[in-house]
């Protein structure tokens, strides 16, 4: 494996691992703005999370300017494991056998589709 | 109140009201893929009112990604993270169409699988109690 393929994967996990983050943010600023009675879209948190999304767009760019599109999207299927693993850790949402199930399917789903 | 027998099934047929806006976020999201293809699909001397065409698309594509944030976060007030992101993993049905009728690509068998086992994952997702609560 050659360096620069090394940094395509090492990019593209950055991307899932910011995106996962991003959608972490945007569920917590619109839990707690709405709690609070006040607008969603102009919480800190929503805005840091647009900020994450502009940075995974231009680091999509360069990971995929050297991976095969669907290498990259078999890849971001991992944000469908990372993302409710990080709801169940950081948000406390329950997880019940159907919906430990469902998430891996799904996931085993995408990564059929894609390969 | 007794549950009810298929809360799958249940969810789809007395769904929140809420659940439309999970759904036009993944409307939005496939509309914004297909005009991706077709920006780049499109020659770069094609110009609509002396503006490059790619140039307008990209500028719609900017503006779906916008809509879809708002429509998107406004649904996350409603349901757990956990349940609303896997369900968007629906949006590879509306890709896998429009790439057959849009763009003429061929379906492969990879595909078809993959869509059932999508399907039968979010069929599970819906089974969990919290999401009709």
């Amino acid at each position: 494996m050659t360096d620069a393929l090394v940094m395509n994967y090492l990019l593209t996990l950055a991307v899932v691992i910011l995106t996962s983050v991003g959608h972490l943010l945007l569920k917590i600023a619109a839990t707690r703005a709405s709690a609070a009675g006040s607008r969603i879209y102009t919480h800190p948190l929503s805005l840091l999370g647009y900020g994450i999304f502009a940075v995974v767009a231009f680091l999509s760019i360069y990971a995929m300017k050297g991976l095969d599109l669907k290498v990259f999207f078999a890849l971001y299927s991992l944000t469908y494991i990372c993302i409710p693993v990080l709801a169940f850790l950081m948000l406390k949402e329950s997880f019940t056998r159907n919906k430990i199930i469902g998430v891996v399917v799904i996931t085993i789903g995408v990564l059929l589709f894609y390969l | 109140m007794q549950a009810p027998r298929c809360l799958s099934l249940e969810l789809f047929t007395r769904p929140k009201v809420h659940l439309h806006f999970l759904i036009l976020s993944i409307l939005i999201q496939a509309f914004g893929a297909i005009c991706t293809k077709f920006a780049a699909e499109l020659p770069s001397t094609e110009t609509f009112l002396g503006i490059p065409s790619y140039l307008i698309i990209y500028v719609i594509i900017l503006g779906g990604m916008g809509l879809q944030v708002i429509v998107w976060q406004y649904a996350l007030k409603f349901y757990p993270l956990s349940f609303a992101y896997p369900f968007r993993s629906l949006v590879s049905f509306i890709v896998l169409i429009s790439a057959v009728i849009l763009f003429h690509e061929s379906v492969s068998v990879m595909n078809i699988v993959g869509l059932s086992v999508i399907t039968i994952g979010v069929f599970f997702l819906a089974r969990d109690k919290e999401i009709l609560s």
